[in-house]
């Protein structure tokens, strides 16, 4: 086993010292990235959800039901659909923290923006903006068959 | 430097990076730029290569690259095997590459891959681009990938030392890093084993 791993890192080691590869020069790199800009979106493939807000709860608040643990985050709960999306709003830092999971499956590693800020959902479906100040923001995730769009979130 | 001849019986193919190329391309379908530009950061190099290793002066190299990325964002929703992206893009580079060799010779670009690969048979030893030397272009890029996966520390010992030519000394390396020189021999064969973890599975 570890006369094969020595091998095996010999091998790495002689891939790396006869490596002369070069990068390719950064104008055609440019260029080739700059295609894709090009691409058309095709709105009539995405079907559109649009969320409602179902709970809204204040930080400080517990939830319907639970005995203790009064939330440190403002909760809300929006329905969209088939799906769910948990919305947590926590001050952090003078600005906020907006963490959330999409309920239902489907948008794993998908871009999640509120409003100029971008993120990824993990494979959990759960996803973190940090550093977002005051004001209302437009919230959407995506798959490329359906998104989820709520449109006026107030963070504040 | 002339690349180490590889043979296909001992080449690597990790499926995790394999994976994350399936992930990255998907994303690209859904229109995700940044995906895109990602993936065009991961293979530039290795698309480059290829029409360097054939011969062709930069200029031409690059417009094989860019040929290369228009191609597969033209047939962006008819690729059918993500994974299988890194064998594409080899593929359509070195057709590519043919297709300028043969033009400038005055011949038709072969029109089809069969044509091409019997082409290429054909050709002496001097063929810059048989098999082997694909070969070793694709695990050289997999070595690469592979050593962004590894955290920085472990990127700048392996790099400088096996990388840059000449290679940085031990104290250089330690310099760089922050740390005596007698921790690096240890340090490099730790990496290493992250790496070859990474890269055998």
């Amino acid at each position: 086993m570890s006369e094969t791993r020595d091998k095996n890192i010999e091998r790495i080691i002689r891939l790396m010292q006869t490596d002369d590869s070069t990068d390719a020069p950064l104008e055609a790199v440019k260029w080739s990235k700059n295609i894709f800009r090009t691409r058309k979106k095709q709105p009539s493939a995405l079907q559109r959800i649009k969320a409602v807000l179902k709970i809204d709860l204040a930080p400080g608040k517990a939830v319907f039901g639970e005995r203790s643990g009064a939330a440190e985050a403002r909760q809300m709960l929006f329905e969209a659909g088939e799906f769910g999306i948990d919305l947590r709003v926590s001050a952090s830092e003078g600005a906020f923290e907006v963490r959330g999971q999409v309920l239902g499956e489907g948008f794993e590693n998908q871009e999640v923006r509120l409003g100029d800020h971008v993120t990824r959902s993990n494979e959990l479906c759960e996803f973190r903006f940090n550093g977002i100040e005051p004001g209302t923001y437009a919230f959407s995730i995506d798959d490329g068959d359906e998104e989820i769009v709520i449109e006026d979130i107030e963070i504040s | 430097m002339k690349p180490a001849s590889e043979t296909t019986d001992d080449r690597f193919s990790p499926r995790a990076l394999e994976r994350d190329d399936a992930a990255l391309f998907k994303a690209c379908q859904k229109g995700d730029e940044t995906a895109w530009d990602d993936l065009v950061d991961r293979y530039q190099r290795l698309v480059f290569a290829i029409p360097r290793r054939a011969g062709l002066p930069e200029s031409e190299a690059a417009d094989v690259l860019q040929e290369v990325f228009l191609t597969l964002f033209q047939k962006l929703d008819d690729i059918e095997k993500p994974e299988k992206i890194r064998s594409w893009l080899v593929t359509t580079a070195k057709f590519k590459t043919w297709g300028v060799i043969r033009s400038e010779k005055g011949r038709h670009a072969p029109a089809t891959e069969e044509e091409m690969e019997h082409e290429m048979a054909s050709i002496e030893d001097e063929n810059p681009l048989v098999e082997d030397a694909l070969v070793t272009m694709e695990q050289q890029h997999l070595v690469r990938t592979g050593l962004k996966k590894l955290e920085e520390r472990c990127r700048t010992i392996l790099s400088m030392i096996y990388l840059t030519e000449p290679s940085a000394s031990y104290a250089e390396v330690a310099g760089a890093i922050g740390v005596g020189s007698t921790s690096i021999s240890p340090l490099r064969a730790r990496c290493l084993k992250k790496l070859e973890k990474i890269l055998y599975g």
